[in-house]
């Protein structure tokens, strides 16, 4: 068994994780703290790829490519003075009413803050586009923080939450660990993610599966076992469980199809069928 | 939450104009339930079909997308021969709430004249229309005489059929409406209860 090295982290040292990455991309591409964060995100927190990218393609790629426009938006701004059509809602809105994101795509702010807390509470509130058909780009966060925060403050809290937490969810070097009831830590693994970690809360787990720790058997063989042994003794739940839904082939999430056709999205990000 | 004056105006569009091949109604009184016909698309197999497709709007629309589902059956890679379940990108997380209900289902009369078979639905039809497409086109061009010819013609003689089965005329019609005009499938309904 190989391990790399393995920190763990805390609540209290999350946001000083999270903000030696940022302030990382800010130095090297000189950008703000939430474009940082955007490109961050669509790396899955991989500064060093995102730096590739970046030697490789050069900047406008990299910032395109994550949906990341940096333009000031007070230049397009003073272009309206007069009433302005919705084109969701079709309603006639005062110049006051209406937000042009960084894309330069402009729209009432009641359909903006409708759209962030359908994405909020759908849990895809990390990478919000611009409600435009095929505009790439990613919303500005302050913007999303001002408008859902005037109507719901409780789901401004929690777009927040998700952001903080998306250098746990989006990053594939660091994991939940897995007790319960939640010790509220991550692990960090840099190398080798087939390893076997122990949390500051006594919990050793497989890094891979995040079951407990079953070396030297395989993930897939202990996936199987454990399924062996709960279908010894069903229970409804997981009953529902098994028959409704199907693991993600990334996060291993039960995934239940809510519709539609055959692909399926996991939260994660992941299509399968 | 369903933005209904944002619904009827979007009915009020699509149906004014009448050249483009799709419409929209209502199925009951309730604007979360649709009906949308589309028809087939000139040089395709489904030419001269009427499409019948089911819309149900979430109370999000149209922050989230409307989800559709082809009534009439359809021999195509991205749509279930089976249930009609439509695989398309804009239905699902590629949907914009700057799009409409019309602009859906022109994408869907899009798709019928170039379907994606390496992205399928239905994997025995993608297999077909791969290996041999000859035979999909006319299973296809089938598929569209027998399920999907305007619902006028000969809906007479299909409701005089069932009615003469014992169901009640009245019941028959909806029915029959609501399956696209395939009688076997109206039948299958009427007597599932």
């Amino acid at each position: 068994m190989t391990s790399g090295c393995i920190k763990v982290i805390t609540k209290e040292s999350l946001l000083v994780a999270q903000r030696e990455d940022l302030r990382k991309i800010m130095d090297l591409l000189a950008v703000s703290e939430k474009h940082a964060r955007t490109l961050l995100i669509h790396h899955r927190w991989d500064a060093e790829r995102l730096s590739a990218v970046f030697v490789e393609k050069g900047s406008d790629r990299l910032f395109s490519e994550a949906g990341v426009t940096v333009v000031e938006p007070n230049v397009l701004a003073p272009l309206l003075s007069s009433p302005v059509t919705c084109n969701i809602c079709n309603e006639d809105v005062s110049a006051d009413a209406v937000t042009t994101m960084n894309c330069g795509h402009c729209f009432c702010n009641n359909c903006w803050t409708d759209h962030f807390i359908v994405k909020i509470n759908d849990g895809q509130s990390r990478r919000i586009r611009c409600m435009a058909h095929k505009c790439n780009a990613i919303c500005d966060e302050d913007v999303i923080r001002n408008l859902v925060s005037a109507k719901h403050p409780d789901l401004a809290e929690r777009f927040d939450r998700f952001l903080l937490e998306s250098y746990i969810e989006d990053n594939n070097k660091v994991k939940w660990c897995p007790s319960v009831p939640h010790c509220g830590n991550a692990i960090c693994v840099d190398g080798d993610a087939y390893c076997e970690v122990e949390c500051t809360c006594g919990l050793q787990f497989c890094f891979s599966c995040s079951a407990e720790a079953h070396s030297p058997c395989s993930c897939l063989m202990w996936e199987l076992w454990v399924k062996k042994c709960r279908d010894e003794s069903v229970t409804d739940n997981w009953n529902w469980i098994i028959v409704n839904t199907k693991p993600c082939p990334r996060c291993l999430k039960p995934v239940e199809k809510n519709g539609g056709c055959n692909q399926v999205r996991c939260i994660c990000g992941q299509n399968f069928w | 939450m369903l933005d209904l004056s944002r619904v009827q105006k979007e009915l009020v569009d699509c149906n004014r104009d009448k050249s483009s091949g799709v419409s929209i109604d209502l199925v009951g009184d309730q604007l979360s339930h649709l009906a949308g016909t589309i028809s087939g698309p000139i040089g395709t197999p489904y030419e001269g079909g009427v499409f019948r497709i089911d819309i149900r709007l979430p109370d999000g629309y149209p922050f989230e997308p409307p989800k559709m589902q082809f009534v009439t059956k359809v021999w195509h890679p991205n749509i279930s021969s089976q249930n009609g379940a439509i695989c398309l990108d804009i239905l699902k997380d590629q949907w914009s709430p700057a799009l409409t209900l019309k602009t859906a289902l022109l994408s869907l009369q899009a798709l019928l004249s170039a379907p994606e078979p390496d992205d399928p639905q239905d994997a025995v039809v993608a297999q077909q229309y791969l290996r041999d497409y000859p035979t999909f086109l006319g299973t296809a061009r089938y598929w569209t005489e027998a399920f999907a010819r305007r619902v006028s013609i000969g809906t007479e003689e299909k409701v005089q059929k069932l009615v003469e089965m014992g169901f009640p005329e009245a019941l028959v019609r909806t029915t029959l409406e609501n399956a696209g005009g395939d009688e076997n499938m109206a039948l299958e309904k009427l007597c599932s209860g």
